[in-house]
């Protein structure tokens, strides 16, 4: 990992520790010149144990939540890269045939091993190559490989595995690359196998449950060749394991595997190791890279830096799990900062005497302060500490999880953390709190010393003071200039934040002009919800359409919850009149209500935050699933698979001509029951090989070519069509009759988003939103440039078909031929009768086409087990963010705990006028559950209208009629787990309040 | 000076109460062995000096504390023996309090302050409010219902606080020092009022003060010294406040 959210990792651990060590200093400051003080803040702190605990708990999530991001980045690239290093060994570098493109980047014709190319490299050439590389001396090993994807069966397991990377290499050169060893560990014979025999890796010699003398049956060009098993070595680059995806491998000399592939005299790529091991070898990349290109230069040759590209994949990828967790955990820390604030203002109220007595002693205010600070900081090391612990433990369980999820059991986490990371976190969540802390002692140090000592109010000024006035217009006045901003460069998140940041200033305003300060709040509270809950439509024909992305989720939670929550705190004593109402039916339970409405409704502040606490969590926890379960059920109907019933991949070594005839004479597949048979050509990899017509710069995109079959079956939607065309099948229709026209799919005019689908870069200028657009005419030639034709688009697929198996621009199958050629890949798409099992027909698919090594898929289950996945994931998110609920219990149960302290006499009184003890306990209990359950209803009511405004708008494209789906077991779920253990915390406090002997308690002051 | 459990009409009667505090390290003899016999509608003032035992006693009496010996007959009740429910029920018919701080709940305003014992004893919540202006009004504070105790003087507070006492129509009154946080001139308005309620209502009140113009307002004064009664006196003016004759011993 190199960077957290867009700052350096160096960079910002320099800072934070500059600001830690800031944070000592001045607290060294203290203890040095003030001791008495230094001593009276860390003397508070073992006061009351119970709440010392649950402040200590608050204080620590943030750091948990920054150090649990930071350490999942850790480990995913420390993974990846042991990936990469238990796969590539030695090889630094790969030379193949292919060419350094416009753009820098490589167009290579088959990858590090395994994918297929019809272009080779000659002997002769690798030759040549061979004499120059042994002049090198930072070049320590050059390996020629024969790299074929085949199809294999073990005829007496009967298990087959349709794609293997079947290698032939120089075994005499193998040393150089650290040798290739048996599952035992002894060093494998490749030279010594003879002919006909064949070493495979452990990958595939569990998929094909073969053990050593047995027989294998390869089919390359559809030609079957047996070969015995000489034994089973480890999953490496030279036994053929391309990484967790296509692991299955075979291993044997170079001149053997050209004969039986009938490849003599080329080969696929030349292996490139660097002097020095697996790990430092890689440091000399830039240098080999240069050099190699020199020597290939004019041979059509490229040399691809496969182990450097891999490890920046791995960072990469570290900083996306990092930063997206970190987003997630927005919320957590947002609330984390709220109980942070809270605990140090309610401590001070508790200590108002206490510091009014100091203050009238002679104490300066910012004794006071420093006191605090101390204290503070007594908790924030120990729980900073914590906390940084516990996050690294829930990243190696989130990352272990998340990969078992996606990668299966052959993706190896390796639990990694770096030193910086925890530095940071830990940091970050020191400085963090001190910083707040600091802030909130300033606040209450601010008293009237005889106030204070007599433990009064403070008094409610009607008008607001000067000062007020002024940050109000201070807030509409940045509101403006970021919405200004906002306008300007076409981003939703300035906009939206400075349009926010108005009816709020307008607040501070309103109270200096002596409005009433309930009114004020309501009215602009209420403006502010409004903006936040108006259908995205309507803003848009205002400001036309904004760019938004991920944080904007974050900043809506934080303007909902904070507009609910000044509207719940101001207008609840309606509820007061509600209960008084219900006086009748609620009996016994009323004189607790009663208390339990009017001391939160008192302190608004306390009650707010607490409330927002519930609510910011809660909102996103519901939004997420809301989100997840509508857009699940959008992706998993039959639209998603474009009505296709079963999707046929087939090895372009072992190619299927016409699937349809050939299924026809299957008599186990009964081809009866297949109603339409579509074929997709794929040209090659995903190359730079389109663009929109009058634009420089090519692109990037897959390339595909549709039959006629394909056309007149097809019923997968659009969410955009060229105007003229009303309905879905004329585009079909017309690409049939005009095989000029094109269509792409919907990722083609989505902008943003997380890894790979972030960077397809092939768009065209359509809004994702638009329903009509003009036809656009779009260019697309071969790699080689020398063919290129011009197509038109006239429609965009609908946004359910974004997917892997489904994306790219869509042109004629003669169109395709005439600037690819053949197709380098065709897969065929099946439509069935009703009532077929889709699964079943599937595997017998399979099972009649074994020796081609066809992938038959049944693309309902692929939805279903997809979805199973994502919901795995969601659970695994849903519980990181959860974490953040941790922030609210924690607060509930430390205002519970001060509560019981600060109304010890009135607690007395209750009693002594009647209250009987469960009537006192209850009074506690009923208000954590006003507090827990207006923040709870408030989030979920929240979340959901997101989610509605989300799902129901056209943000995601045109989905068609959606059926709004609320996941009520998902909610009651979390709402119910929370409210269950806010309760829990509010219980001990509640039977202390309900024990305190009276006598007692009518004395305490 | 112990009046025997049959005296007739004894609302209070007190025998051989002891209340010991212990802590840790030490033990502090409240109550010696106090023997106390209060008639309905009587007024009686308990004074002493400080830490004689006075509130313990009015503490004990009312049921608000344990005692470790004697009994406690409230109206022919022995509230020592009875379960904290069942006394805390008793407190919330039977009893009304005035304490010193007006311990009036400032998240509620004079008439909810005011309804709460009626609403922990049952009554309907329109019934409560409907007593609660009856009191407030009593004690002359119906303008300032729906005032919060934050906005009320010291002597409008203590006068809600008897409103509160006076709501569910108490058999007694126990106030603790009522008038020991008010100036003279609010202090004499607020025994008018108790004096007046004790006349035309018949309450029997049992007020603690230190102040001697309180106490020369009552029917009796019991003095306490050390955790025992040590005297009693009838005030000089008792007799003109036409309320009943001092008893006990």
């Amino acid at each position: 990992m190199t960077s957290f959210l867009g700052i350096p990792l160096d960079v910002l651990m320099v800072i934070l520790l500059v600001l830690l060590a800031g944070a000592a200093l001045t607290m060294a400051y203290v203890a040095l010149r003030n001791r008495i003080i230094f001593k009276m803040g860390l003397r508070n702190v073992p006061r009351r144990k119970a709440q010392t605990a649950l402040i200590l708990m608050g204080l620590m999530l943030s750091t948990l939540i920054v150090a649990a991001a930071l350490t999942t980045g850790d480990t995913v690239n420390y993974s990846i890269s042991n990936e990469v290093y238990r796969s590539l060994r030695a090889v630094d570098e790969i030379v193949s045939p292919g060419r350094t493109t416009e753009t820098g980047t490589v167009e290579e014709s088959s990858g590090p091993a395994g994918t297929s190319s019809d272009e080779e490299i000659p002997a002769e050439v690798f030759a040549e190559l061979d004499a120059w590389a042994a002049t090198r001396d930072d070049i320590d090993g050059f390996m020629p490989v024969l790299s074929k994807e085949v199809t294999v069966l073990n005829q007496e397991s009967r298990q087959s595995e349709p794609r293997v990377n079947l290698l032939g290499i120089d075994p005499s050169r193998l040393d150089a690359f650290g040798g290739l060893r048996l599952q035992d560990g002894s060093p494998a014979d490749v030279a010594g196998l003879g002919p006909g025999r064949v070493l495979l890796n452990e990958s595939a010699a569990e998929e094909l449950a073969a053990e050593p003398g047995e027989a294998v049956l390869v089919f390359y060009q559809n030609r079957p060749v047996t070969l015995e098993v000489a034994g089973v070595v480890e999953d490496q680059f030279f036994s053929g394991h391309n990484g967790p995806f296509n692991p299955a491998g075979m291993v044997m000399a170079l001149p053997a595997a050209q004969e039986i592939l009938g490849k003599q005299g080329v080969i696929d790529f030349i292996a490139v190791s660097n002097r020095g091991g697996q790990r430092e070898g890689v440091e000399l990349t830039a240098q080999v890279t240069a050099a190699l290109e020199d020597a290939v230069r004019g041979r059509d040759l490229a040399v691809v830096e496969v182990k450097e590209e891999a490890l920046e994949q791995a960072t990469t990828l570290g900083n996306q799990f990092a930063n997206f967790f970190t987003v997630l955990g927005l919320f957590a820390i947002a609330a984390g900062v709220l109980l942070i604030f809270l605990i140090f203002t309610m401590l001070a109220a508790e200590r108002k005497s206490e510091m009014g007595m100091a203050r009238a002693v002679g104490m300066q205010r910012r004794h006071l302060i420093q006191s605090f600070m101390s204290e503070g900081m007594a908790y924030d090391v120990a729980s900073a500490a914590i906390g940084a612990l516990l996050g690294v433990v829930t990243a190696l369980v989130m990352v272990a999880a998340t990969a078992r999820l996606f990668a299966g059991e052959d993706f190896r986490v390796a639990a990694h953390v770096e030193p910086r990371s925890v530095i940071i976190a830990y940091c970050m969540g020191v400085v963090l709190t001190f910083a707040i802390v600091t802030v909130a002692s300033w606040r209450v140090s601010r008293l009237n010393i005889v106030r204070a000592i007599r433990d009064l109010p403070d008094p409610k000024y009607r008008r607001a003071r000067l000062r007020t006035f002024l940050f109000g217009v201070a807030s509409i006045l940045l509101g403006v200039a970021l919405a200004y901003l906002g306008l300007a460069v076409d981003q939703a998140f300035p906009f939206s934040l400075g349009v926010s940041l108005v009816p709020l200033g307008a607040i501070f305003i309103s109270r200096y002009i002596g409005v009433g300060e309930r009114l004020a709040v309501t009215v602009f509270s209420a403006l502010l919800l409004a903006y936040w809950v108006m259908p995205f439509e309507w803003l848009d024909r205002i400001t036309g359409t904004l760019n938004a992305d991920i944080e904007m989720f974050f900043l809506s939670g934080i303007m909902m919850v904070l507009a609910a929550t000044l509207l719940i705190v101001y207008n609840a004593q309606v509820l007061l009149g509600l209960a008084a109402r219900l006086g009748g039916p609620l009996g016994g339970v009323m004189p607790a209500l009663r208390m339990a409405v009017a001391y939160p409704l008192d302190s608004r502040f306390r009650t707010g935050v607490t409330v927002a606490m519930f609510g910011l969590i809660i909102f996103a926890l519901v939004m997420m699933s809301a989100m997840f379960t509508n857009l699940s059920q959008i992706f998993t109907s039959a639209d998603a698979r474009g009505e296709w019933d079963i999707a046929v991949v087939t090895n372009p070594n072992n190619p299927v001509e016409d699937l349809q005839a050939r299924l026809s004479r299957e008599d186990g597949v009964g081809g009866g029951r297949i109603s339409a048979v579509g074929s997709v050509g794929t040209a090659g990899a995903f190359r730079e090989v389109v663009r929109v017509q009058g634009r420089d710069q090519w692109r990037n995109y897959v390339i595909r070519g549709v039959d006629d079959d394909f056309l007149a079956a097809s019923t997968m939607t659009f969410q955009t069509r060229a105007r003229g065309y009303e309905t879905d099948q004329e585009i079909w229709e017309a690409m049939r009759r005009d095989p000029s026209l094109a269509v792409v799919d919907a990722l083609t005019v989505q902008t943003g988003g997380f890894g790979v689908m972030g960077d397809l870069n092939f768009k065209i200028p359509v809004s994702v939103e638009a329903d009509t657009m003009d036809p656009i005419p779009v260019e697309v030639r071969d790699p080689d440039g020398t063919r290129v034709a011009t197509v038109t688009v006239i429609g965009v697929l609908t946004n359910q078909l974004a997917s892997e198996r489904f994306l790219g621009v869509y042109l004629h199958r003669d169109t395709l031929e005439q600037v690819f050629g053949p197709p380098a890949r065709t897969d065929f798409f099946l439509k069935v009768t009703p009532g077929t099992d889709t699964q079943a027909l599937a595997q017998a698919i399979e099972a009649s086409l074994v020796e081609n090594g066809v992938q038959a898929t049944s693309l309902v289950e692929e939805l279903q087990e997809q979805q199973a996945q994502a919901n795995s994931f969601l659970y695994l998110i849903q519980g990181f963010m959860s974490l953040g609920l941790l922030v609210g219990i924690a607060a509930l149960g430390v205002i519970a705990f001060r509560s019981v302290i600060e109304r010890r006499q009135h607690i007395g009184v209750l009693r002594a006028i009647g209250y009987q003890r469960s009537t006192v306990g209850l009074t506690f209990i009923l208000e954590s559950s006003f507090i827990a359950l207006a923040g709870v209803l408030a989030g979920t009511v929240l979340g959901l209208t997101l989610a509605y405004r989300l799902v129901t708008s056209d943000v995601f494209g045109d989905v068609g009629e959606i059926n709004f789906t609320i996941p009520w077991g998902q909610i009651l779920l979390f709402t119910g787990l929370a409210y269950g253990a806010s309760l829990v915390t509010t219980v001990t406090a509640a039977r202390t309040a309900a024990r305190i002997p009276i006598a007692e308690a009518l004395r305490y002051e | 000076m112990t009046t025997p459990a049959t005296t007739p009409d004894a609302i209070i009667d007190a025998d051989g109460v002891v209340k010991t505090y212990r802590t840790d390290s030490s033990e502090v003899q409240a109550l010696r062995g106090v023997d106390l016999t209060v008639r309905r509608g009587e007024m009686v003032a308990i004074m002493g000096p400080s830490g004689c035992g006075k509130t313990t006693l009015l503490n004990c009496l009312s049921g608000l504390d344990d005692v470790d010996a004697g009994t406690i007959l409230i109206e022919g009740t022995d509230i020592a023996r009875l379960s904290d429910r069942k006394k805390t029920d008793y407190r919330a018919r039977r009893m009304g309090f005035v304490f010193q701080f007006y311990n009036l709940l400032p998240v509620l305003s004079a008439v909810e302050n005011t309804e709460l014992p009626l609403l922990v004893s049952g009554t309907p919540a329109k019934e409560a409010r409907r007593r609660a202006m009856q009191a407030l009004e009593l004690v002359g504070l119906g303008p300032w219902a729906g005032h919060r105790p934050g906005q009320l003087s010291g002597g409008q507070r203590q006068r809600v606080t008897i409103a509160r006492a006076l709501v569910n129509d108490p058999a007694i009154v126990w106030a603790d020092e009522p008038t020991g946080d008010l100036d003279s001139q609010t202090a004499a308005e607020i025994m008018d009022l108790m004096v007046r309620l004790n006349q035309e209502h018949g309450l029997t009140f049992v007020i603690v003060t230190h102040d001697p113009g309180v106490a020369a307002r009552t029917h009796r004064i019991i003095r306490m010294q050390d955790g025992r009664i040590v005297g009693e006196e009838v005030p000089a003016g008792a007799g003109d406040l036409g309320g009943r004759p001092a008893a006990g011993s």
